[in-house]
């Protein structure tokens, strides 16, 4: 996974959240956004299927 | 450009107590539990540490006797644009984080970071961010629902907001929020598990965005929860 997003220009930082995981929560479910707005979608180069 | 920020609450009273997924593990928990909490402590150090490495700010609400679960905050609501819902849980468990998380919401609009605070009825069912997730890339947001929120809550919830959503359901208990099983990207991709969906789910998702930008998770990533990620 983390090869596979690092091909596509993303950072991945590996975190050991393994007492989390024993309730059923990962990095996502700890965090709340707080700072989310709405605006328009990126233009987004879409490859052609 | 501006950072992000995130609320995250303290792990001084987290514990694996209960079973209301099929992830917990209460056992493993009590085998040793000074153990454990230490554990919990470093790897909650960790994602702090991770997220301010990475520029975000970080705002840290104290945990709460007899609610262990609310370290995870996704699931206290939905925060867009300054206006917000409350979660409406489905397990009594987890009911006892409404009021918690109702006046950490009035501090955060006391605060300025908030303008508005919506609460559900009674018998809507809600499970906040965890379930209802912007893509800014794509401009709509990814709904779940099945296991914990229900239908009812998710078009409650995307009427307050106003904006277009894709209603995802969910197939299975061990995959119980959106954010377990699914995780929009920044550059428009989509991180998914496809045993997690429904088969309309699935259609809706491969509908939605091109094959090219779809990355499927392995049975391995999804047990390590790598898709739970922001």
């Amino acid at each position: 996974m983390k090869d596979r997003l690092g091909e596509r220009g993303y950072r991945v930082i590996d975190v050991n959240l393994d007492p989390f995981i024993l309730s059923g929560g990962g990095a996502y479910c700890m965090t709340l956004r707080l700072d989310n707005v709405f605006a328009p979608a990126l233009a987004l180069k879409e490859p052609a299927e | 450009m501006h950072s992000p920020a995130f609320l995250l609450v303290d792990p001084a009273h987290f514990e694996v107590a209960y079973t209301i997924n099929p992830w917990m593990q209460p056992g493993a928990w009590r085998a040793d539990p000074a153990g454990s909490r230490r554990a919990a402590r470093i790897a909650f150090n960790g994602l702090v540490a991770a997220l301010k490495g990475a520029g975000a700010e970080v705002e840290i609400m104290p945990g709460v006797p007899g609610a262990p679960d609310l370290v995870f905050p996704a699931n206290a609501g939905v925060v867009l644009d300054g206006r917000a819902t409350l979660a409406r849980f489905r397990y009594p468990e987890r009911q006892v984080e409404e009021p918690v998380f109702q006046r950490a919401f009035q501090r955060l609009r006391a605060g300025g970071l908030l303008n508005e605070i919506h609460i559900l009825p009674d018998d809507y069912l809600h499970e906040g961010a965890g379930d209802f997730i912007w893509h800014a890339a794509r401009g709509h947001v990814w709904a779940g629902y099945g296991p914990r929120t229900n239908r009812k809550g998710l078009d409650a919830v995307a009427e307050f907001f106003g904006r277009e959503v894709v209603a995802l359901e969910l197939a299975t208990d061990r995959f119980y929020h959106l954010d377990t099983c699914f995780c929009p990207l920044p550059g428009g991709e989509v991180l998914y598990y496809p045993p997690a969906f429904t088969p309309e789910g699935l259609r809706r998702i491969r509908n939605s965005v091109p094959a090219a930008m779809l990355i499927e998770a392995t049975d391995e990533d999804a047990a390590r929860f790598c898709v739970n990620a922001g």
